[in-house]
């Protein structure tokens, strides 16, 4: 029993940075109805400002994470400016495909900016663990679960309290009503990038913060998140948070029961059933008026 | 020249290598309520989207109180004081009926929409009553009580409606058209109707267009004849 437990506390704090990143991911296919292949390695690119500008420059943290928002910032805006609005709508596989480009293009920038070395990261988080009721919890995964869980809530807050944040819900729904509400489409869509590629540095320095920092680290956990996203339906916000824990707690639970090739082939096991039996998604539902 | 008003001159334009306005002349005056009238295809959801910038215009010019809004993006034209109630409603089928208001005064940061959805409820008590509704759920009529509710929380100096009636009961048609005429009394309106006769009730002015051209023209007391109406829709008469 103590053996279970362990496995979902655990998989309950792995499953928050995969909510996170699912975030990432799914607020882009919400807006744009594309799949941001580059998710990862733009949140492992920022990631990297902010360990080389905070630890190797000796700078400190404040001024490393400061650099990695600021990079973050600029980076999605660039994404947006530089392929997303070229390319215009229409045509959404273009948009797909320039995303993979793009993966293997900051890929590479990441390797000559910062080397493809791998690099132990002593993040600035407490270590050690507690015991409760005979379950371990990692002091530093707790932490990246509280970091999670508040970056959600922001982008929540954001999303239905600003006026920004309605507008972009409202051209979700349907782009061009939104327009005539006289919400700006290349503003939402400015916005929706340039929160995705904060949502992706946050989980980007999380993970590296319990692994370590080199070219491409992130890639497992786009897997996972993506995996994570799809299970809530890909344009649903609360399921890719839901399907961020789920999953984390479905891979703990397999690490702790099953052999390691099911690890291992989970998330696209996962993928798989739910393209056959439910493919809105666990969380997705189709919409009254469009029906 | 109306100076508040809104003026079409010349304007042509269409979607993609198709041309659907052939040079479209329409003027609406202060205060005036404008019927286009026509059959299906003849340009009228056209026009109105060449307004709000849906559609390009290709030659010709908007006017909207002696400012341009040619070649303006959708966005800046509403913020110019352009409401396009559209075709189908569009309401935002997730979002709660006070939620769809208030998603309409995003050109003004959101501000100040209280005393607005309080107008929009008090006309329409059914509305009131499904505040807390997401407006999917809504019934065709309810959805264009709200869509018309959207017009009123932006605030606009021209509203321009698309097909009001379409899929409604008569009942229903009259009670909006009442409602609307009171909502806007003061402000112009361009109504696109297939429904000559409700349209008529309720405008002073009358366009017809028909394959993209404005084939007639002239005061609403003129058209109520069924024959005169039919022989401007055939384009024999000007």
């Amino acid at each position: 029993m103590s053996a279970f437990l362990q496995a979902v506390v655990n998989g309950l704090m792995t499953g928050g940075v995969y909510a996170l990143l699912a975030l990432s991911i799914a607020l882009i296919f919400k807006t744009m109805d594309a799949v941001n292949f580059a998710t990862a390695s733009m949140g492992a690119f920022c990631a990297f400002l902010f360990f080389q500008v905070g630890t190797i420059l000796n700078l400190g943290w404040a001024a490393g994470l400061a650099v990695a928002v600021v990079g973050a910032v600029l980076l999605g805006w660039a994404v947006e400016r530089g392929i997303v609005r070229p390319l215009g709508s229409g045509d959404l596989f273009r948009l797909v495909l320039a995303t993979m480009g793009l993966d293997i293009v900051l890929n590479n920038a990441t390797q000559i900016f910062f080397g493809s070395g791998v690099q132990n990261i002593n993040a600035p988080l407490p270590s050690g663990g507690v015991g409760v009721a005979g379950i371990n919890i990692d002091l530093t995964r707790l932490v990246i679960l509280a970091v999670a869980v508040a970056g959600a809530i922001v982008l929540g807050v954001v999303l239905r309290c600003t006026n920004l944040g309605v507008g972009m819900r409202a051209y979700a729904q349907d782009p061009q009503a939104a327009t005539l509400m006289g919400v700006p489409a290349r503003t939402v869509s400015r916005w929706t990038w340039i929160i995705s590629s904060l949502l992706g540095l946050v989980a980007a320095v999380m993970v590296a913060s319990v692994s370590v920092l080199s070219v491409g680290f992130l890639q497992g956990t786009f897997i996972s998140a993506f995996t994570a996203a799809v299970l809530g339906g890909l344009s649903s916000l609360p399921g890719a948070v839901a399907g961020g824990f789920i999953l984390g707690v479905l891979e703990a639970l397999s690490i702790a029961y099953a052999p390691r090739a099911v690890t291992i082939a989970l998330p696209v096991l996962i993928i798989l059933v739910v393209l056959l039996i439910r493919p809105a998604g666990l969380f997705g539902r189709l919409s009254a008026s469009r029906a | 020249m109306a100076a508040e008003g809104l003026v079409l001159r010349g304007v042509t334009g269409g979607y993609g290598r198709s041309t659907v306005l052939h040079g479209i002349d329409v003027e609406v005056r202060p205060g005036q309520k404008v019927a286009i009238l026509g059959p299906n295809g003849a340009g009228k959801t056209t026009m109105l989207r060449a307004v709000s910038g849906l559609v390009a215009v290709r030659s010709g010019e908007i006017l909207l109180g002696g400012d341009t809004l040619t070649g303006l993006r959708p966005d800046e034209i509403v913020a110019r004081g352009v409401a396009h109630v559209p075709q189908g409603r569009r309401v935002f089928p997730d979002f709660t009926v006070v939620e769809n208001l208030r998603a309409a005064a995003y050109t003004r940061g959101g501000r100040d929409v209280d005393e607005d959805i309080a107008r929009v409820l008090d006309a329409f008590p059914r509305l009131a009553e499904r505040s807390g509704v997401r407006a999917g759920f809504l019934s065709g009529g309810e959805q264009q009580m709200l869509a018309i509710g959207r017009a009123v929380v932006q605030r606009p100096r021209i509203v321009m409606i698309d097909e009001m009636s379409l899929g409604l009961a008569p009942i229903l048609i009259k009670e909006l058209y009442g409602r609307f005429d009171v909502l806007f009394a003061d402000i112009p309106a361009v109504i696109v109707e297939q429904n000559p006769s409700v349209a008529l009730e309720h405008c002073s002015y009358v366009y017809v267009l028909s394959n993209g051209e404005v084939k007639a023209s002239g005061p609403a007391s003129e058209f109520t004849s069924h024959e005169r109406l039919m022989q401007a829709y055939a384009g024999a008469v000007d």
